[in-house]
């Protein structure tokens, strides 16, 4: 096919107002974080600031006990990661490999589980929590994600494609299940294991939503939490002070992103959910 | 490890063949019973409890729940922002779904082609579904900010007056739409673009032999083949848009008078700032049947379009 | 090393009975070769055999002892699969040891193994790659090599060769067989190929519909089939077998309780020209189609038997017109109601009665 100039051109210029649209927000929050107050406040809006403002990266570390709610980040991500695998592997191994009574059962009750918010399901939730007397702590923010039905259904999926004969091999050669599980289904099933780790990683990373309404402290909340209440901050919006704030929970992301594009992409675009 | 303990009872050849054969049977519920654990706990038990609830007038702090009947349910159906919030989450979902999936297909044709620039295009309008929804509408309050906003700039650009983007009860749920497509559009494409690349080649090979036309080609192949994709798309989407929160919260809080409130922030209003328990879990109950019949009616078609294959 | 035996074995799925009451032994050492049309339970049986599957009545006992209810791995067995079943995200060397491993053989004694057997099967040089970088056969030896290493009383193939290409299952079926004769273990072998059951085993039991139709060796299977399955299923074209009626016009006196009768494509003689020799029935017939094989040919042929396969090493026969088959009367089998051979009875007998292929 040959294409004429005229069209290249204008698929050129087509695919550069395209991506403007999506990184001019980012160019801008970048700009922000480094204006002065004043400068953040003229119209028509000036992009490159006269002195790099470093300073609203410290100022917004300091508006609160950002340290505090950085561990908590780590913490609650780490843990739910941990604990999510902890709980899949086993599950996903049942489910695809042994047949039990009610099994159809106990995999219809994931399928639901699947299908629920924590929309939909935070305000039981929460008196739930609070009567065990775990509301307010990191617990509140690690057990409900403790393991997640969509792990283990895709895992499941990934364990039922090893042929039967492999399992059958190990098992002649002294393998416990254990073994099994460790030493061969789990490296075969490795990029699903990569696709959960950076999904479950980016979801409860960037979490909002549920830490918002299970905490009512310092002591359990987390970066997204922290970085929101930027803006309650002394009366009024500094926006360079907000941006900063931001930049320092995007950049990260933004830098695995770039490294792990391909594999990231696919976690979301493959497993479809949200 | 719990399999260790196969290893030990095989040491005694006494016992091993009953000890083996009662431990087969109980693995898999052992495997299993920590996810099902959970499920129960943050999942099963809380729907349940929320329908409890949703039956009772209780405010959070009193020791006893009175049981109201169905009084939760019909004051709502009667509450006048209720039935804003849910003909706002309507309005909301259908725009939101509507021009995501619009511009997507659209997109996704044009930039499903290989080459270091389309797969930089792809990532660079994938990259707002991974950052936080906190950034995302903090950055958009920015832009849409009415006084020195970005959006208002380049309207001003163009001739055209400042708009009161989140400020005006005309303009705030439209604007929550418009960040709604900013974010998704991107998902939705590589999705598409998925699903684009994996009809068969040789339908389109073959299609040209017999001298089809391109638009018909489109029409004729294209479509058909992506309508799992695309309905799997418009159900993820509405699913979604029905939950929608963060920005929400975030940029509107609700208002302006209560122009954008939605479902999910309706139930958070009225159970963590007006301690109306019962209202708030009868609210969940209708989100829980709306999201129900969603969730069937994706299977239904779904099973059936696989039987049809 | 040791003797396999079956006892009064069942196997039913969903109440298909897919094993049927078999009691078989398989001896010490031999190469034994479970062959069958598919479905017939030979898969299953090997599969029980190995523990994979519990039998739903029956005992089974491998060296002297009852192993029903004991595991696969401790039944002292090793199984080479169909698709071969290597740990894929294993090298060579982990496939082979990662049964002495499990076993906690020290690992210097592992290694020694492991090169030993590596040099009998030839894979000295693979054993630091992956499965997914050797050829088929050599994918077949290192199947067999950690089969080996285990030192097994009893080895269990499941249709080990089916999965390469013609000439190298030829040459694995040589090596297969001096790998048995070198090692001296029982081996079971199970097969829907009736060529590589008559090649390897020194016994063949042959199959169907969860029954033992004939349990001999090789030759015997070939010469003295037990049944009109064993007769049809060994040999290539198959037996031909027609029955009492058609005969009847041919033999003046067919004996009582004979309902069919069979004879080897090969046993037939066809000539262009009536030759009345004695002893055989000679038929006059019509060459429907014939397959020029090099060394032999195939003809199917019409007479008023019917329509039958002649195997001859001969000359082939360029027309397609008139011909007379002969068939020797001491090479006919004859077969009871049930579908059984009727052993004791030789129709050459009534030689002199032969009424000749005259319409």
């Amino acid at each position: 096919m040959n294409t004429s100039p005229i069209i290249k051109v204008l698929n050129g210029l087509g695919l550069l107002m395209l991506f403007l649209i999506f990184a001019i927000p980012f160019i801008w929050m970048a700009s922000t974080a480094f204006k002065s107050l004043g400068e953040t406040m003229t119209f028509p809006p000036v992009w490159i600031p006269e002195t790099l403002q470093w300073q609203n990266f410290v100022d917004a570390w300091n508006s609160g006990p950002f340290l505090k709610y950085f561990i908590n980040s780590v913490v609650v991500t780490l843990a739910i990661l941990v604990l999510q695998f902890a709980t899949i592997i086993p599950a996903a191994y049942a489910f695809a490999r042994y047949q039990f009574p009610l099994k159809n059962f106990f995999f219809a009750l994931t399928m639901v589980c699947l299908m629920i918010p924590s929309q939909l399901i935070f305000l039981p939730v929460y008196l739930n929590l609070s009567s065990w007397g775990i509301l307010d702590t990191v617990w509140g923010l690690i057990l409900p994600f403790a393991t997640s039905a969509f792990g283990i259904f895709l895992l499941r999926q990934s364990f039922m494609q090893v042929p039967e004969e492999l399992l059958e091999a190990a098992r002649l050669d002294d393998a416990t299940e254990w073994q099994i599980i460790r030493k061969i289904m789990l490296p075969l099933a490795k990029p699903v294991l990569i696709t959960l780790a950076l999904f479950s990683f980016i979801a409860h990373w960037n979490d909002y939503f549920w830490p918002l309404v299970m905490t009512t402290t310092d002591q359990a909340r987390t970066l997204p939490l922290g970085i929101a209440m930027l803006r309650q901050v002394e009366g009024g919006a500094s926006w360079n002070i907000v941006m900063a704030g931001n930049m320092l929970l995007v950049v990260p992301i933004l830098v695995i992103f770039f490294f792990a594009q391909r594999h990231i992409i696919r976690a979301f675009v493959y497993t479809g959910v949200k | 490890m719990a399999f260790a303990k196969v290893q030990v009872d095989m040491e005694e050849p006494k016992t091993r063949q009953q000890s083996f054969i009662s431990w087969v049977k109980v693995r898999p519920y052992a495997m299993i019973f920590p996810a099902i654990l959970v499920f129960a706990l943050f999942f099963i038990y809380p729907i349940g409890y929320m329908i409890y609830l949703s039956f009772h007038d209780w405010n959070f702090v009193s020791p006893v729940k009175d049981f109201v009947g169905t009084a939760n349910f019909s004051y709502l159906l009667n509450d006048r922002d209720f039935r804003e919030v849910i003909s706002n989450s309507f309005i909301y979902t259908f725009f939101t779904v509507a021009l995501t999936i619009g511009i997507s297909l659209l997109l996704a044709i044009w930039l499903n082609r290989s080459g270091k620039l389309y797969s930089f295009m792809q990532a660079s309008i994938f990259s707002p579904h991974i950052i936080s929804l906190v950034s995302v509408s903090m950055l958009w309050m920015w832009i849409m900010d009415g006084d020195y906003g970005l959006l208002n700039w380049l309207l001003n650009l163009i001739g055209i007056d400042s708009v009161a983007w989140l400020t005006s009860p005309d303009y705030a749920l439209a604007s929550l739409i418009l960040v709604a497509v900013w974010k998704g559009i991107g998902f939705n494409t590589l999705v598409f673009i998925a699903g684009l690349q994996s009809i068969p080649k040789d339908l389109y090979e073959a299609a040209e032999l017999d001298h089809t036309p391109p638009w018909r080609r489109f029409l004729k192949i294209t479509v058909p083949m992506l309508s799992p994709t695309l309905f799997f798309l418009t159900i993820i989407g509405v699913i979604n848009s029905f939950q929608v929160f963060e920005t929400i919260n975030l940029m509107t809080g609700g208002g302006p008078i209560n122009s954008t409130n939605t479902f999910v922030y309706y139930i958070y209003e009225y159970g963590f700032q007006f301690f109306k328990i019962g209202y708030a879990s009868a609210a969940g109950v209708i989100l829980l049947i709306i999201l129900s019949v969603l969730t069937l009616v994706y299977f239904k078609v779904l099973s059936k379009r696989v039987h049809y294959r | 090393m040791a003797e396999i035996r079956l006892e009064n074995i069942s196997k039913t799925f969903n109440e298909d009975c897919v094993v049927k009451n078999i009691s078989l032994t398989i001896k010490d050492g031999s190469f034994t070769v479970l062959v069958g049309p598919s479905g017939c339970g030979k898969s299953t049986i090997l599969r029980m055999l190995a523990g994979f599957e519990q039998q739903t009545e029956g005992n089974i006992w491998i060296d002297g002892k009852l192993v029903n209810d004991l595991a696969p791995s401790k039944r002292d067995i090793a199984m080479v699969f169909q698709n071969y079943a290597l740990y894929p995200t294993m090298t060579v060397r982990g496939n082979i040891e990662f049964g002495l491993a499990n076993r906690k053989v020290p690992k210097i004694e592992r290694q020694q193994l492991v090169d030993e057997i590596a040099g009998i099967v030839g894979l000295t040089d693979h054993l630091n790659k992956k499965p997914d970088k050797l050829s088929g056969g050599q994918r077949q030896r290192v199947a067999l090599a950690r089969a080996m290493v285990k030192k097994p009383k009893v080895f269990i193939l499941d249709e080990p060769l089916s999965n390469l290409d013609a000439k190298l299952r030829t040459q694995m079926r040589t090596e297969l067989i001096e790998l048995h004769e070198r090692l001296g273990t029982t081996f079971v072998y199970v097969t829907h190929d009736q060529v590589e059951a008559m090649s390897m085993g020194d016994e063949i039991i042959i199959l169907n519909k969860g029954e033992v139709q004939q349990k001999a060796a090789p030759i015997e299977v070939y010469q003295n089939p037990g049944n009109v399955f064993a007769a049809e299923f060994i040999g290539q074209p198959p037996m031909n077998v027609f029955g009492r009626d058609a005969f009847e016009s041919v033999l003046e006196e067919v004996p009582e309780g004979v309902s069919s009768i069979g004879f080897r494509p090969e046993h037939a003689e066809l000539a262009l020209e009536t030759r009345n020799v004695p002893h055989m029935a000679e038929l006059e017939s019509e060459i429907v189609t014939l397959e020029t094989l090099g060394a032999e040919t195939v003809y199917k042929v019409k007479n008023r038997i019917g329509m039958m396969n002649i195997r001859s090493f001969s000359t082939p026969i360029p027309s397609r017109g008139t011909c007379y088959v002969s068939i020797p009367l001491e090479k006919l089998h004859p077969f009871a109601a049930d579908g059984s051979a009727v052993p004791d009875t030789d129709l050459s007998a009534n030689k002199e009665a032969v009424l000749h292929g005259v319409r």
